[in-house]
């Protein structure tokens, strides 16, 4: 065989390759479903969080590199106004020796009352260096986010809250609202910070679903004020710490709650 | 009594392991902040083709990848360690097929290209098999794996096309010669 048809043959078998490739992309859900989910013994953390728990806001936009769309799926929308409560999780989709990760997942269950209108979960990762903040993908190919909808009459004003400034170093330092206690490590410090690197950069990595059979994230609406939903990861750094961000589209009234509760799921 | 002729010649061990040190250098010194996977093939196939293509002998690219897979594992250079070997050794042994294969023409760019594209294409199925087998579930590598085989594609690709060019130039200044003397 001369050299010409080696290239040839070659060319032939990449391209087979990478067909092959795209192939299991598309069907590794139903390839590989996921094993057997063990949750890992423990509650990472289990806190109440109420109306004063919305530090930022009224604004239409929630931290990236360029600001991000709210509403899952849509870019920023002049017409909205969200308030933000962003909550340290104390988790992380990996676990194990950081040195040989261990991907698994974030189970985070939520018990709502009083809610009005729609609640927007999104998810960050904090990653350390020059890597920067992870968060799940607001528009486009796998975007995600969980959204609940509630129908309590909405509240006069949002007292707590003011406006997040954009930064023109793309970084945002941000108020966590948990409840500052000493048994939860880590947690004693008030703020956060993200930082994004480049346009687009952090978005992918981290990926909201109701099923782990979806491991790519899915954009789910829901009426269940009490449930629960998954914060998957895929990329070489998911973050070490993950924070929750809701965002509601309205004032709240006053009766509102939020229950938070985090563990560690293990996938098999 | 003939003293038995060694396989690589002092010359070609010296330059063999030079291309390998340049794997780890470049791997450390170069960061580009591109974010895609697979990029870093650009500059890491490089050194590989032109050993190969310059000794033009079986086992010379295995060669480069065991060596510089002992400097990555050493300088730890990424979270693999000790398995890091085997990223390098894939990359390594397929090019070396390739270049056995083409008949050492990898000056071709044609050749350079395939060659490129499938060694960055083995270090990427071999990273991700020892990823399987260090525990993550088969169901989160698979997701993404067909846009990152397109990218690790081009980026060695382009990789193995700067080898062939640089492979090229060196046969054409007279500094190597395309079939043995």
């Amino acid at each position: 065989m001369d050299f010409r048809a080696r290239v040839g043959l070659a060319c032939v078998l990449l391209g087979c390759f990478l067909g092959g490739m795209v192939v299991l992309d598309q069907s590794g859900e139903v390839l590989f479903p996921p094993g057997s989910l063990e949750i890992t013994p423990g509650t990472l953390i289990d806190q109440v969080f109420s109306k004063a728990g919305f530090q930022y806001g009224p604004q239409i936009w929630r931290p990236g590199y360029d600001p991000l769309g709210i509403e899952p799926g849509q870019g920023v929308i002049d017409n909205e106004t969200w308030y933000l409560m962003f909550i340290d999780l104390n988790a992380t989709p990996v676990s194990g020796d950081p040195n040989v990760k261990k991907l698994g997942s974030v189970r985070i269950t939520y018990n709502v009352s009083d809610l009005s209108g729609r609640a927007a979960f999104h998810t960050y990762g904090l990653t350390t260096g020059t890597v920067p903040t992870r968060t799940n993908r607001q528009t486009g190919y796998n975007h995600c986010g969980f959204v609940v909808v509630g129908d309590a009459p909405a509240g006069s004003s949002m007292p707590a809250a003011t406006s997040l400034s954009l930064s023109p170093t793309h970084q945002y330092r941000v108020a966590v609202s948990n409840n500052q206690q000493a048994d939860y490590a880590g947690m004693t410090a008030t703020t956060r910070t993200f930082t994004f690197t480049q346009p687009g950069s952090g978005q992918g990595a981290l990926h909201i679903t109701s099923s782990l059979a979806k491991p790519r994230g899915e954009v789910v609406e829901t009426p269940e004020l009490n449930g629960t939903f998954f914060v998957t990861a895929t990329g070489n750094d998911p973050g070490n710490n993950l924070i929750l961000l809701l965002a509601v589209d309205r004032p709240q009234p006053d009766g509102f709650s939020l229950r938070v509760r985090t563990e560690f799921v293990r996938t098999s | 009594m003939a003293i038995k002729k060694p396989y690589f010649s002092l010359q070609e061990i010296a330059l063999l392991s030079l291309c390998a040190a340049l794997i780890v250098v470049l791997n450390t010194t170069f960061t580009l902040p591109l974010k895609i996977p697979g990029h870093t093939g650009i500059y890491w196939v490089v050194p590989v083709i032109i050993g190969v293509g310059i000794v033009k002998k079986p086992g010379a690219g295995t060669f480069i990848g065991l060596i510089s897979g002992i400097l990555a594992t050493l300088f730890g250079l990424n979270t693999l360690h000790i398995f890091n070997l085997f990223i390098y050794l894939a990359l390594g042994g397929i090019i070396d097929i390739l270049g056995f294969l083409f008949f050492y023409r990898l000056d071709h760019p044609a050749a350079g290209f395939i060659a490129g594209a499938a060694g960055n294409l083995a270090k990427m199925v071999v990273n991700f098999s020892l990823q399987t087998f260090l525990g993550i579930p088969a169901a989160f590598i698979v997701i993404g794996i067909g846009t990152a085989s397109i990218t690790h594609f081009i980026f060695g690709g382009v990789g193995g096309l700067v080898a062939a060019l640089v492979l090229a130039r060196l046969l054409k200044a007279g500094v190597i010669t395309r079939d043995k003397t």
